[in-house]
C-alpha cells in the first residue's frame, strides 16, 4: 500500500485512494466500514471521502462475492452476440438467478458449489460469434 | 469475465466449462485483410509474438525513442503537428494542437496521461495493444513525455482489465531495467515515471476530466471546460495532456517515418491510419486497421467484415461507438469532395460509399468517434436497440447535473415502456425533446453521448418508434408503486401541494 502511495506526489495522497480500495478489496474480498475508516486514516482523509467512491465505483462491493464471480458484458454489440442468452444459460447452470449490480441491499447468492453471485456488468465489447 | 480471466467469443452453450476454467480465452486472429495498412496493429496477433522486452527489442524496438531523444522538443510537437494527428479516442481533436497548449517554459510539473479506459459500447481495440503490445505505448508514452517535459505519466486502466495492468506493470519494470523509463533515460538527462492507476468501473472516466478527477482521488464528476482546460489546469490543477492509448502509440510511429510521410497516409485533415472496431450482424466482426478516408463503409462492412451474416440485409450502422448518431442504410448523404484536380464537387454517396473518415461522416450527422462500428441487420427492432443504448448510459451518468442524470434514466424508462408494450403515442416526441434539452446543456459530452443516440434513433426510425407508441395512455403503475403507497411506505412528508394534480387532469393529450 505504501508503494502505491508513492506513486503520487507527497502532497496528494488523496489520489492513492482508489489504489488502496483495490487492494484491500483483492484481499479482502469486500469493503465494509472498517475498511473506509482505516484507509481515510492512512491518507489523512475523512471517510466520507471514502465511503463516496464506494458508492460511486461499480467493480467495489460491500458485501462479500463468491469463490467464483462472472461477470458478463450487456452493451450493444455483446448483447447482440447473445449475452443475454449466456446470462442466462450461466443462471439455469449454477441456478442462481441474476444480480444485476452490487448494491447495499442485495447480498450475492453463495452456493455450496464453485459459481456464485453473479453480477451483468457494463465491460467494453469484444468481438462475439456463436454457433446455435 | 470469470474471476479475472476474460473471455471472448463466448459460445452460449459452453457456460458450464466457463465456470470452471481458469485461464483467460482469446481466440485464434485471421490474418490482416489485403485493405489493411497495418502500423499501430502490426503485432496484434502476429505469430510467435510476445509481451515481452526482449521480443519488441529483436523487432526494432526502441529505436524511435533513442532517435526522439535526440530530437528537440519543439522538433517532435512540430512532427506531431504536421503529421495531423487526430485523437483517436472519440473526439478527434488534432493531438498537435493539443500538445501545443503546453508552454515549454511552464514552471509546474506537466502531466501525460494515458486514457486506457476503453469503455466506449463498440470498442475494443486499446485492448489489444494493452495486452498483447505494452512496449508499443510505453515508447509512445516515452516520446510524448519528452516531448512534453512531462515527468509523471499515469496510465488510468479501466478495472476491467486486471490482467492488462499486470501485463503493463510488468512491461514497465522491463523498460525501467534497461533505461527506456526512470531516470536518466538512455542518457539524454531526462527522467520519467510512469505508473499504473486502475480504474473501477465507471465508464465516465474516460472523459478526460473525469479521468482526471478519479485520479485525484474524487468520484469521477468532469469538470466545465472553459475554465478547467486539462492543458491549463489539469491533473492537480497543473498542465495536462491526456491522450488515447492509439493516438499515443500513433506518436511513436510518426517519429518513425516522420510527421509528413504520416500526412501522405489516409486523406487532407484525416491523416494517418486508425483501428476501426467492428461488431454486432457481420460474419467476421473483429478489428481492422485502415488508412483513415481510405476505406468506405460497404468496403468495410461487406469485404472486410464479411457482410451480413445469414444473408440479411444492413438496416443501420451505428459508426462511432454508441455515442454516435445513427445512420440508416437507405439514407443518402451529401458531401463535399475535393477531387484530385482541386475543385469541390459535391456528391449524393449511399452509406456503401461513405469513406471512413473524421469529416465524411461528421457531414454525414454522426462522428466517427473512437471507431466502433456496429452493424445491425433488419432481424434487429431499433427500440430494443435503442433500450439497450439507454440503459448502459442511465446507469453510467455521474449524476452531477441534472439534464442528463434525470434525463438519461428517463429516457430508459421510456424505451423500456415501450418495449414491454406500454408505449403511448406522446412517446417519440417525448424522447426527442429529453434528448434536445440533454444535448448542450451539460457540464460534460456525456450529455450529448446520451442524447445523440436517441435523438438519431427517433428522427431516423419514426416508424418503428410509432408502432411500438400504440396506447393513448401508459399502464397504471403496480399498486406499491403508486405515489401514495411510496409516500406512505418510505414516510415521506409531503404537503398537500406536493401532489400536484395537474398531470391527471392533463391526462394523455398533454404538451410536455
Amino acid at each position: 500500500m505504501d508503494e502505491a502511495i508513492g506513486h503520487y506526489p507527497p502532497d496528494e495522497k488523496r489520489s492513492a485512494a482508489l489504489p488502496l480500495l483495490h487492494l484491500w478489496q483483492e484481499h479482502f474480498d469486500f469493503i465494509n466500514d472498517d475498511a473506509v475508516t482505516w484507509i481515510a486514516a492512512k491518507l489523512g482523509l475523512q471517510p466520507i471521502n471514502i465511503l463516496e467512491l464506494v458508492t460511486f465505483y461499480p467493480m467495489l462491493r460491500e458485501k462479500r462475492a463468491g469463490k467464483t464471480h462472472i461477470r458478463v458484458c450487456r452493451t450493444l454489440s455483446c448483447a447482440m452476440a447473445g449475452s443475454y442468452q449466456v446470462m442466462e444459460n450461466f443462471c439455469a447452470a449454477t441456478g442462481i438467478p441474476p444480480v444485476t449490480e452490487y448494491t447495499r441491499r442485495f447480498p450475492p447468492a453463495l452456493t455450496e458449489v464453485s459459481a456464485s453471485s453473479l453480477s451483468n456488468v457494463w465491460q467494453a465489447a469484444a468481438p462475439h460469434r456463436f454457433a446455435w | 469475465m470469470v474471476n479475472d480471466k476474460l473471455h471472448e467469443n463466448v459460445d452460449p452453450n459452453s457456460v458450464v466449462d466457463l465456470s470452471e476454467s481458469r485461464e483467460s480465452r482469446i481466440v485464434n486472429r485471421p490474418e490482416p485483410h489485403p485493405l489493411e495498412h497495418r502500423i499501430i496493429f502490426k503485432n496484434i496477433g502476429r505469430k510467435n509474438w510476445k509481451t515481452d522486452i526482449k521480443t519488441y527489442l529483436d523487432d526494432g524496438g526502441y529505436d524511435d525513442l533513442r532517435k526522439a531523444i535526440k530530437m528537440s522538443r519543439t522538433d517532435i510537437v512540430n512532427e506531431v503537428k504536421i503529421s495531423g494527428l487526430r485523437g483517436r479516442g472519440g473526439a478527434g481533436f488534432p493531438c498537435g494542437v493539443k500538445w501545443s497548449f503546453i508552454k515549454p517554459d511552464e514552471k509546474k510539473p506537466v502531466y501525460l496521461i494515458c486514457n486506457a479506459d476503453e469503455s466506449e459500447p463498440g470498442t475494443f481495440k486499446d485492448r489489444y495493444i494493452i495486452h498483447e503490445d505494452p512496449h508499443q505505448l510505453l515508447e509512445g508514452i516515452a516520446i510524448s513525455c519528452f516531448a512534453l517535459n512531462a515527468r509523471t505519466a499515469y496510465i488510468y486502466i479501466r478495472g476491467e482489465f486486471p490482467e492488462g495492468a499486470k501485463i503493463l506493470e510488468r512491461a514497465i519494470e522491463e523498460a525501467h531495467e534497461h533505461n527506456f523509463l526512470g531516470r536518466n533515460i538512455l542518457g539524454s538527462g531526462f527522467d520519467v515515471d510512469v505508473y499504473i492507476h486502475r480504474g473501477a468501473g465507471a465508464y465516465i472516466c474516460g472523459e478526460e476530466t473525469g479521468l482526471i478527477e478519479s485520479l485525484e482521488g474524487k468520484r469521477a464528476y468532469p469538470r466545465i471546460k472553459p475554465p478547467y482546460f486539462p492543458a491549463v489546469l489539469g491533473l492537480y490543477m497543473c498542465p495536462t495532456i491526456v491522450n488515447n492509448v492509439e493516438t499515443l502509440c500513433a506518436v511513436k510511429h510518426i517519429i518513425a517515418m516522420g510527421g509528413a510521410k504520416y500526412a501522405q497516409l489516409g486523406r487532407p485533415n484525416n491523416t494517418g491510419t486508425r483501428i476501426v472496431c467492428v461488431s454486432g450482424d457481420v460474419e467476421r466482426p473483429g478489428y481492422f486497421e485502415i488508412e483513415v478516408g481510405k476505406v468506405t463503409m460497404g468496403q468495410l462492412i461487406y469485404e472486410m467484415a464479411g457482410g451480413i451474416k445469414w444473408g440479411r440485409r444492413l438496416k443501420a450502422v451505428i459508426p462511432g461507438g454508441s455515442s454516435a448518431k445513427v445512420l440508416r442504410a437507405d439514407e443518402r448523404f451529401k458531401l463535399k469532395q475535393k477531387q484530385p484536380d482541386g475543385s469541390t464537387i459535391e456528391a449524393d454517396l449511399s452509406i456503401d460509399e461513405l469513406p471512413m473518415d473524421f469529416d465524411s461522416l461528421a457531414a454525414a450527422g454522426s462522428m466517427a468517434g473512437s471507431g466502433g462500428v456496429i452493424v445491425l441487420d433488419d432481424s434487429r427492432d431499433m427500440v430494443w436497440v435503442l433500450n439497450n443504448i439507454n440503459e448502459f448510459y442511465a446507469h453510467e451518468s455521474c449524476g452531477q447535473c441534472t439534464p442528463c442524470r434525470e434525463g438519461a434514466l428517463w429516457m430508459k424508462k421510456i424505451t423500456e415502456r415501450m418495449l414491454d408494450g406500454g408505449g403511448v403515442t406522446e412517446d417519440p416526441r417525448t424522447l426527442k425533446t429529453i434528448g434536445d434539452n440533454i444535448a448542450g446543456r451539460t457540464i460534460c459530452a456525456f450529455g450529448e453521448a446520451c442524447a445523440w443516440p436517441t435523438q438519431s434513433f427517433v428522427e431516423k426510425f419514426p416508424e418503428e418508434f410509432a408502432a411500438h407508441a400504440r396506447k393513448s395512455m401508459p399502464p397504471p403503475l403496480p399498486p406499491e408503486n403508486t405515489s401514495r403507497e411510496l409516500i406512505e411506505r418510505e414516510q415521506i412528508p409531503t404537503s398537500p401541494l406536493a401532489h400536484d394534480p395537474g398531470w391527471e387532469k392533463a391526462g394523455a393529450d398533454a404538451v410536455i
